[in-house]
């Protein structure tokens, strides 16, 4: 395309493709709007370096595609600032470079609108675009501050716009609308990009977004000096140290968002340093929250290492590490799902566990984000014990976290504070259940309980070997049975009895003799069957046993005959008497005791367990 | 690693007792061998006669 002048200054600008609607003028920081072939001047706006060291002209790689920067434009809305660079690939197609503090997004914009894409979306609300379904996790209002280069979208300088941030539903795509006043609107779609994918010349490898070095500042409300450690994003909030005021950090200059009051106290210092999960971290940041009486503090961990941010959540003496998640469920799915319901949180499922709403009550160190003193934020906590899943809403946003409960004693002593240690005096719903490590133990013991049921159970059918009946006109006489034989290898023999008797007891004895010596008993023993009834109190009532009967050791293989003595309570007595005598292979006594055992300890480990998993979702 | 040395103690103990049962059930450990008296093994069964009751019943 043919040069073009800047009608401000007369600068000559070339496009670099027919679809460069806004130049940027680099001589005199007009925006220049391209109409017809010709420049038309806009508004000036100054945009200052980005922190990051990205630059217009710069070229690099975002993951796997080359990329040219050719344009900028910056916006900025209550909680700070982003960047949208302008890319060319290798083969001409443009794309968006989203610089969000330390998150970066590669975009593409959709040649129309999707349906339902409106300025009035809002958080939680669904568009699906090329079969993708988007929730709505951000809405709000940005200015544009300015621009740089060349760009295709008729950027306006000062003008404000409705943007509407909406990610992939566990997933990692993005979707992106910026909606101008007049309600016509653009849309995006991309991907998140992780910094250690972007490589730019100039930029080193992750980009250093931290900006203030060791920045002094001076404070707004007292002007005593400030001093601003580096941290990997730009930082944004910071209270005074001579002061109680919290102080929002802008490009240009502080103010004074809030007075912190008195510090609480805390069990970690700002500037405290030390290890977890492999980690080396530094306490930069500190917070309270409030929530029905009581009080839960945060703290902001930064690591050198490229390892960004940790929140430490300190509640009721126990330690939460929680970390941004990178994707989550729909927030339709958490409202909709009762307490204890499944939801699934990326890779992972969760519980239901609860929410509610906690306040801002004192903020001290530095944060990379605007942090308002009473800012009210909507939780919902998803636990899978130890992990946690936290999905938090307040300010036009919904963000994910996850996290893991830690020891409380770990956690102090790798920052050395192990003196301000104090014994939890309640387990935490995160807390690895205490009876967690007996489980396997008492599954076990359920399982050998099936098995000796099983044993129990297996049919053993015993073999009648003799029996006698006594009448009751032979009552008290010494009856015989006919020959029999305890088989080889019999080890138990069985008695039973069985009596017809009225009002009375009555003793059947045997003795077992063998054949081929008639003048030997080689066994006795008997069974005592029984019958009473009555009346007291005008009521009648009954006692009986008339089977009985038991085991004993089998006599040795051979042949024998039963000798049977029935005996009265009375001499009056008289009944009919069954005696009958059995070949059993086996008893189930033993196995039914232990069988009983394990039960016992089986249920009652995972009755335990299971009380303690139940007051995980207690408030 | 307790957890699995629970599990192993598990199975080593109901495994154990279990077997032990099941042994001592077949073969009827812990009953009584019913073994006769030398008063009785004298001759009551012989001559009919038992001591059921501290009295004597005659018998076929």
């Amino acid at each position: 395309m043919a040069a073009l002048s800047c009608p401000s200054c007369g600068a000559t600008h070339e496009p670099r493709n027919p679809g460069i609607a806004v130049i940027v003028c680099d001589n005199c920081d007009t925006t220049l709007y391209v109409e017809e072939e010709v420049l038309k001047a806009g508004r000036k706006a100054v945009v200052g370096e980005p922190k990051s060291g990205m630059g217009i002209g710069k070229s690099g790689r975002v993951g796997e595609q080359k990329v040219d920067i050719v344009g900028r434009a910056k916006f900025q809305h209550d909680q700070g600032s982003w960047d949208e660079w302008y890319v060319e690939f290798p083969g001409g197609d443009g794309g968006w470079l989203v610089e969000d503090g330390r998150s970066f997004t590669l975009e593409r914009q959709l040649d129309r609108l999707p349906e339902g894409a409106t300025p009035h979306l809002k958080l939680g609300n669904i568009i699906t675009v090329e079969g993708v379904e988007y929730e709505v996790r951000e809405t709000g209002l940005a200015t544009c501050v300015g621009a740089q280069g060349q760009l295709p979208r008729p950027i306006q300088p000062l003008e404000v716009y409705v943007y509407v941030d909406c990610s992939e539903v566990n997933g990692t795509r993005r979707l992106m609308f910026e909606f101008e006043e007049n309600g016509e609107g653009e849309a995006f779609v991309g991907q998140a990009v992780a910094p250690e994918d972007v490589h730019i010349e100039g930029v080193e490898p992750p980009p250093v977004l931290g900006g203030r070095e060791a920045d002094t500042i001076r404070c707004a409300q007292c002007a005593s000096p400030v001093i601003i450690k580096a941290q990997r994003d730009p930082v944004e909030t910071v209270s005074c140290g001579s002061c109680d005021a919290v102080l929002q950090l802008t490009d240009a200059d502080n103010k004074v968002i809030g007075n912190r009051g008195a510090t609480p106290n805390f069990v970690l210092e700002i500037g405290d340093s030390g290890e977890l999960q492999g980690v080396t971290w530094e306490v930069v940041g500190r917070l309270r929250y409030y929530e029905d009486g009581y009080d839960t503090d945060e703290y902001i961990l930064f690591s050198d290492d490229d390892n960004g941010y940790l929140w430490l959540e300190y509640d009721d003496l126990h330690f939460i590490a929680t970390r941004k998640a990178a994707s989550g469920p729909s927030l339709d799915e958490v409202f909709s799902t009762p307490k204890k319901g499944k939801v699934r949180c990326g890779e992972k499922t969760y519980r239901i566990r609860g929410g509610g709403v906690s306040t801002l009550v004192y903020v001290d160190g530095a944060l990379p984000w605007a942090a308002h003193i009473g800012h009210k934020q909507e939780y919902v906590a998803l636990i899978a014990p130890p992990k946690l899943f936290v999905v938090e809403g307040g300010n036009g946003e919904v963000e994910h976290y996850e996290g893991e409960w830690m020891p409380s004693k770990q956690v102090l002593t790798a920052f050395g504070r192990e003196d301000r240690y104090e014994r939890p005096t309640e387990t935490h719903f995160l807390q690895p259940n205490g009876c967690g490590i007996w489980v396997p133990f008492g599954l076990v013991a359920i399982l050998f309980f099936m098995v000796n049921l099983c044993i129990c159970l297996i049919p053993s059918s015993s073999v009648e070997l003799t029996r006698v009946n006594v009448p009751s006109s032979q009552f008290g006489q010494v009856l015989y049975s006919e020959p029999f034989t305890v088989p080889r290898g019999a080890k138990i023999l069985e008695l039973k009895v069985k009596s017809d008797i009225q009002d009375g007891g009555a003793y059947a004895q045997i003795q077992l003799v063998p054949m081929d010596n008639p003048d030997d008993t080689v066994v006795v023993t008997g069974a005592e069957v029984y019958h009473y009834q009555g009346y007291e109190d005008g009521e009648y009532w009954q006692e009986a046993e008339r089977e009985a009967g038991g085991s004993f050791l089998a006599p040795e293989a051979g042949d024998y005959k039963m000798a049977v003595l029935t005996q009265g309570e009375s001499a009056t007595t008289r009944a009919n008497v069954q005696t009958r005598l059995y070949h059993s292979p086996r008893l189930i006594r033993y196995n039914c005791c232990i069988g009983s055992i394990a039960l016992i300890f089986g249920m009652l480990i995972l009755l335990v367990w299971r009380s303690n998993e139940s007051e995980r979702f207690e408030d | 690693m307790k957890t699995t040395l629970l599990t192993f103690l598990g199975f080593a103990l109901f495994g154990s007792t279990t077997l032990f049962a099941t042994v001592a059930d077949y073969q009827g450990w812990g009953l009584s061998s019913e073994t006769p008296s030398a008063d009785v093994r004298a001759g009551s069964a012989r001559t009919g006669r038992t001591i059921i009751g501290g009295g004597l019943h005659g018998g076929k």
